[in-house]
């Protein structure tokens, strides 16, 4: 009951930049939508951590490389499996950033814009634990699962199991990059590009 | 954190160029600017007329086909693939789009922004001067496409009309206002005529058409030797019809026509026909003047010569001739013609002048050229590759009579390992009784080619099947022909076979990266460019001829042409088929003349990245008509 709470809580307390995200809500630019990932330590939202997210923006139907987000996350553990797919290393040389900074950095970035993503709700939901440390709302952006955009495409009304992978290989997008947010927030992109124009 | 994204669309752009000239800086500065789109299979980029894009395109993903429009039919301009710029006009020209760009595949393209563009292009000479060339060649004519990525000065200048080496191509000049006669004139009449005009030829006319022509060679044939009297009609000795062209004709053309017709004047008439008013003439005289190291001069000293170092020479001055024809990137449609042309000729003299040597043969023989001589295909030396076929004899006469042939095949052929022409390792040679037959025992071993069909005969097929006459007597290679035709009719297994083999060489997939290199032996890392693009074309085309039961076709590009007109469904591709086909052979060409070798082996990494792209876009007619193949002759089992 998000939308309660919202109602509920008293909004001067938020940081600035909560309120000038919440404001970009005022104007929406619908020719703006982001496509996001993150990569976290683990599937477990209870006790696993992001590690990074990347979006890129699509302008109508075209992918804006300028237009671009990517941070690294500060976080105080790192389970060995998790390196291992996305090589990921504590204290490695890359600079990392803070929960906070990172959303605060993301919140700029996305704006109003609809946040579309692989299996999205999972990065969704784990941003939103984010902010709820740090007193904030849930994001308030439009969400759409290029999961269930598939599905709608093939014409099924019910979920199809499809990994990005599968998709990517279905839609003949060469896989580069897989398994850095920024990557695959760029193949997801591509995938929806196919999935909104076809 | 690094970024991937630029990364990767760096990566991408700079193996092309002009991407390939920036700097690391620079190149990242326009891989950040670059929005991606996706344009499914036949969706408009943009259309003729729309007013201009902000951005141009680099083809990252599938095909873009180019069309502009004539005469209210769209004619394709280009296919760009992956790498190819297109919609560059905005850098150069007015504001709308002269052309129309659809996606021939689905495509990945990246649009790069014109205005972030601008800087790198003022900074960048490079980059300006390809783009210039790029946008120049886009909006040439079709014949262009095949110098795209690399243009030479010669596409700006035709598009001018400005003198250059190109001479070549300006209209020939003739004869204005030709004496004529009338076609009922005695032929005493023509012969004053001519001698008070001191000329050699006359036009001979009805109403101001013209039915024949007249010349010295034919009032010598016919009068001086007493067959016809001087008051006999100028129409029953003259030649007709007579050639009629243009005044459009370049001196390529004429000289073309000159060559494939052997005859001497070209008449030039308002509309080309000869149904239409005489406006000139044109000599064989007017093209030799226009051009003063020819292939004429070269034919005409064949003629004459008798000594082998004299044949030789002549070899020298065609390698020579055809080595600066290439230079000057004249179409390779003519310089296949004029190579074909002479060496023909020079087989022809040798054999003569063997034949002279030797003395008359027992019966009428037919020398045959095979392999890509009896395509006439040659542009370089290479290997010989002929065969024989004699009349008929009575038994007891065979023996001697082939042992004749023998001689006479072992002379021609010492003779052309001195022209430069080495004997075949295979000794696919007249002078191995193996291929010295006489015409029923052809045709025996034609059936046991085609009736067993199995890998290695199916490779003779495919060496023996192109045979033209070089030399003696037509019916031969006529009854020759007819016998095989009847034989594969219908003969499905015949062409199961026939088929596998033309795919047994599939093209590269036609990215470099994915070329296929040659991974072995002394050509480690070179592409064998005859096996894996040349070859299937010419294999492609026999099958596909000899399935259609089309006669007298024995040359790649003439058999395409032929397909073309009956399959109007699939003319793009053969069009596309031919096109390749010039673009291989001269790549095989230059790098023959280069290196002085058959030229089969190109060396990839000495390849510029123009010439790799263009390459690259050769093969995909290869693959098309492949796949072709494939359903045509449902080999798919057979794979």
């Amino acid at each position: 009951m998000n939308w309660l709470k919202n109602i509920f809580t008293d909004t001067s307390n938020y940081p600035d930049y909560w309120k000038d995200y919440a404001a970009a809500f005022q104007q929406k630019n619908k020719q703006r939508v982001v496509v996001l990932d993150s990569e976290t330590t683990g599937l477990n939202p209870a006790k696993d951590k992001i590690l990074s997210i990347g979006a890129v923006a699509l302008h109508e139907t075209i992918i804006s490389v300028k237009d671009q987000f990517s941070v690294l996350v500060k976080q105080d553990f790192n389970s060995a499996e998790s390196v291992l797919i996305h090589g990921i290393v504590k204290n490695s040389s890359h600079d990392y950033l803070t929960e906070a900074e990172a959303i605060q950095q993301l919140l700029e970035f996305i704006g109003s814009a609809k946040i579309i993503g692989h299996h999205i709700q999972f990065d969704i939901h784990m941003i939103n634990l984010v902010l709820k440390k740090l007193n904030l709302p849930n994001l308030k952006n439009k969400v759409e699962d290029t999961s269930d955009l598939y599905a709608k495409f093939k014409g099924v009304h019910h979920p199809i199991q499809k990994s990005l992978d599968d998709l990517c290989t279905e839609f003949n997008i060469p896989k580069k990059d897989r398994h850095t947010a920024l990557g695959d927030a760029f193949l997801t992109a591509q995938v929806y590009q196919r999935l909104l124009i076809q | 954190m690094e970024n991937v994204i630029v990364e990767r669309v760096a990566d991408f752009l700079k193996l092309y160029p002009p991407f390939n000239e920036l700097s690391k800086n620079e190149l990242y500065f326009v891989a950040e600017q670059v929005r991606v789109h996706y344009i499914p299979k036949r969706d408009f980029v943009f259309k003729i007329g729309d007013s201009a894009h902000n951005e141009f395109y680099v083809v990252q993903q599938g095909a873009v086909g180019l069309s502009s429009q004539h005469a209210n039919t769209m004619q394709w301009i280009d296919i760009c693939d992956e790498g190819d710029v297109l919609g560059l006009r905005p850098f150069f020209a007015e504001q709308t789009y002269a052309m129309q760009a659809i996606a021939k595949e689905e495509c990945v393209l990246y649009g790069i922004p014109i205005e972030a563009f601008k800087k790198i292009l003022f900074e960048n000479k490079a980059v300006q001067t390809f783009l210039l060339e790029s946008f120049a060649s886009n909006t040439r004519n079709p014949k262009a496409a095949d110098a795209k990525g690399k243009l030479l000065s010669t596409n700006y200048a035709s598009t001018e009309n400005e003198t250059t080496e190109l001479d070549f191509f300006q209209q020939a000049f003739y004869t204005n206002n030709p004496i004529c006669l009338m076609a009922n004139a005695t032929v005493q009449k023509a012969a004053l005529l001519m001698n008070e005009h001191n000329i050699s030829s006359l036009l001979i006319e009805e109403n101001q058409l013209p039915v024949g022509i007249i010349t010295d060679k034919d009032i010598r044939k016919w009068v001086a030797t007493g067959e016809m009297q001087i008051a006999d009609k100028v129409h029953e000795i003259m030649s007709q019809p007579v050639y009629c062209v243009s005044s459009e004709i370049s001196v390529a053309e004429a000289q073309t026509l000159l060559l494939q017709q052997k005859i001497g004047h070209l008449c030039v008439t308002q509309d080309g026909t000869n149904q239409s008013k005489i406006i000139g003439i044109l000599s064989e005289h007017d093209v030799v003047t226009a051009q003063a190291n020819n292939p004429v001069a070269l034919l005409k000293q064949i003629q004459r010569v008798h000594k082998t170092s004299s044949l030789i020479r002549i070899r020298e001055s065609l390698s020579r001739l055809l080595e600066a024809y290439l230079d000057m990137a004249l179409p390779m449609p003519h310089i296949m013609k004029v190579s074909n042309a002479i060496t023909q000729n020079l087989m022809h003299r040798i054999i003569e002048i063997s034949e002279n040597q030797l003395g008359k043969s027992p019966v009428n023989f037919t020398w045959l050229g095979i392999g890509s001589q009896g395509r006439g295909e040659q542009i370089l030396l290479t290997d010989q590759d002929h065969a024989l076929v004699f009349e008929d004899v009575p038994a007891d006469q065979y023996k001697a009579t082939q042992t004749y042939f023998l001689q006479l095949a072992t002379k021609v052929s010492e003779v052309l390992h001195q022209l430069g022409y080495v004997y075949c390792p295979a000794e696919m040679m007249a002078s191995n009784p193996k291929y010295c037959l006489s015409l029923t025992q052809w045709k025996t071993q034609f059936s046991k080619w085609i009736d067993h069909a199995s890998s290695k005969s199916i490779m003779m097929c495919s060496i023996f099947f192109d045979f033209t006459k070089v030399y003696g007597n037509e019916n031969l290679t006529t009854q020759l022909r007819l016998h095989i035709f009847k034989k594969v009719n219908g003969n499905q297994m015949f062409f199961a076979y026939l088929g596998e083999d033309a795919l047994k060489n599939p093209p590269p997939l036609g990215f470099f990266r994915q070329f296929l290199i040659e991974n072995d032996g002394k050509h480690k890392d070179e592409f064998d460019i005859k096996a894996r693009a040349i070859q299937p074309l010419v294999d492609a085309a026999r099958i596909l001829v000899l399935a259609e039961a089309i006669e007298g076709k024995n040359n790649t590009v003439e058999r395409f042409e032929q397909l073309a007109k009956l399959e109007p469904q699939n003319k793009e591709m053969y069009l596309a088929c031919i096109k390749s086909f010039h673009t291989l052979s001269k790549f095989r060409a230059v790098e023959g003349f280069k290196q002085n070798t058959s030229g089969r082996y190109l060396n990839l990494s000495k390849l510029s990245k123009n010439d790799k792209m263009k390459l690259k876009r050769a093969f995909k007619p290869v693959q098309e008509i492949q796949s072709l193949l494939k359903n045509r002759f449902q080999l798919t089992h057979f794979l």
